[in-house]
């Protein structure tokens, strides 16, 4: 154990003195991580599917199916990689990159627990840079996407990727609205955009702000839905029935844009824990007080309480696309601008009132 | 700002991955190319007109109310941030400005920015 300890205090030694270090070890641990979750969400939404659908879903590469996401990574890596020759090469080949990077760039700004004590009293954050404007960051990181839709639309070269891509960018612009809106409400309770003082602040009033937010959160959920393209707001893709802005692309590009998809999804499923759900959490205890205790035994078990209850967000996501049709393009839009843009702002009235009238 | 570099650098890396993927994959993927084969997608037959016609000026109206409201939210955050510090006043006062843009999201309303069928 004590030379375990000596040699743990030379390698720290030196990551101090060279802190980049750190913070490729911690990326690279989140983005292990989030490709994994990612990999293995498309395989349990296909697999769930499959059930809803009275189906079995992929289960034939490894056991239950479980090298199915490797297979198909693999497959799109070795496909042609075909430019068209109407297309703007230098955006078509853009277009991917922008859709791609918003995703996992937002990742940095989460914080997954309580920090971890070191037996030499040095604490480790659970996050790569918990930075004061994080919400802030996410909001302008996330709206990027929108462009790599535009772009991918536009460079194509042709007219039902353009169409397409004018469709995705009118419906993303229409959530985008309420979505932020319903944000706000929560930074409002908090008073800080740094997730982990939002969470610390939820800790501190002991409930959770889908409490006050109830109404952001029914917001928050029903537009991070149409900004990830997903059934019913799906038109964007419309898998086999309409023409989405990926149509020009194939193999590794368009493998880009589906993990950007899925990307996305467990983006906001980690999201709406930490502003609504209480984040790292661990319902019905006092963590503060526990904390103080064993701070390694709660650190531990909050990664296991955000984790369990982003997958169940997760999963909610998947139940709501094998449960509702598709809507319109005009009842889309309709949503969006005349239901939830007013509802989020009433919300937004109700949300100050109870913290300027009932919690002083 | 020093909590920053971090950030910069995931975004960078997030940044390299697409162009990475693709030039380690041109070694690997055939690469057999094909007149036909490069055609953009037009259903099997012929490509016929521009692809850069003519669009629906509705999307350009979307465009524009998004603007407002975008505006409008990015007003909207520091208020948020520092309400406990502005009390009741800044209640009233973002409740005067959000009353302004209500008047204006009901103008567009009126005005038919905000129909979609015909």
């Amino acid at each position: 154990m004590d030379t375990l300890l000596n040699l743990w205090s030379t390698i720290e030694s030196w990551m101090l003195a060279f802190p980049v270090v750190i913070y490729l070890v911690k990326i690279g641990i989140l983005l292990g991580c989030v490709f994994a979750v990612v990999a293995y969400i498309t395989l349990a939404e296909r697999r769930l599917l499959g059930f809803y659908q009275s189906r079995l879903g992929p289960n034939r590469v490894g056991p239950l199916g479980l090298i199915q996401p490797v297979a198909d990574g693999l497959k799109c890596f070795l496909k042609e990689d075909i430019v068209p020759l109407n297309s703007n090469p230098l955006l078509f080949r853009l277009a991917p990159v922008f859709a791609f990077f918003p995703p996992f760039a937002g990742f940095a700004v989460f914080t997954f627990a309580l920090p971890w004590v070191m037996p030499n009293g040095r604490t480790y954050h659970y996050s790569v840079a918990d930075v004061d404007l994080g919400v802030l960051f996410i909001m302008a990181i996330s709206s990027l996407g929108i462009f790599g839709l535009i772009l991918a639309g536009w460079s194509s070269g042709s007219k039902y990727p353009l169409f397409g891509s004018l469709r995705s960018a009118s419906q993303m612009l229409a959530y985008e609205v309420p979505l932020t809106l319903s944000v706000i409400s929560v930074v409002m309770m908090a008073g800080s955009f740094r997730l982990s003082d939002i969470v610390a602040a939820q800790q501190a009033y002991k409930f959770y702000f889908f409490i006050p937010c109830i109404i952001g959160f029914v917001v928050y959920f029903i537009s991070s839905v149409a900004e990830m393209n997903r059934t019913p707001f799906d038109l964007p893709e419309g898998e086999s029935e309409i023409i989405g802005f990926h149509t020009e692309y194939s193999g590794m590009r368009f493998a880009f844009f589906f993990v950007a998809e899925y990307a996305n999804v467990v983006f906001i499923s980690m999201l709406a824990p930490a502003l609504f759900l209480g984040g790292y959490d661990i319902p019905f205890v006092n963590d503060l007080a526990l904390y103080g205790a064993h701070p390694n035994i709660v650190s531990i078990l909050g990664v296991c309480s955000y984790a369990a209850k982003s997958t169940i967000f997760a999963l909610f996501v998947i139940w709501v696309r094998a449960t509702f049709p598709r809507y319109r393009y005009d009842q889309l839009l309709k949503i969006g601008w005349l239901v939830l843009l007013p509802i989020a702002l009433a919300n937004l009235f109700v949300v100050a009132g109870i913290k300027l009238f009932l919690l002083k | 700002m020093a909590a920053y570099l971090p950030l910069g650098i995931l975004l960078l890396i997030a940044l390299i991955i697409v162009p990475m993927t693709m030039i380690i994959g041109r070694f690997i993927r055939p690469q057999r190319f094909e007149v036909s084969k490069l055609q953009p997608y037009e259903c099997g037959i012929e490509v016929t007109d521009s692809p850069r016609g003519q669009m629906s000026v509705h999307f350009y109206i979307v465009a524009v109310v998004f603007l407002v409201f975008d505006v409008e939210t990015v007003f909207l955050f520091p208020w948020a941030v520092a309400f406990d510090k502005l009390g009741l006043f800044g209640f009233i006062e973002v409740g005067i400005f959000l009353l302004l843009l209500i008047v204006a999201y009901v103008y567009a309303w009126l005005k038919g920015a905000l129909r979609w069928e015909q």
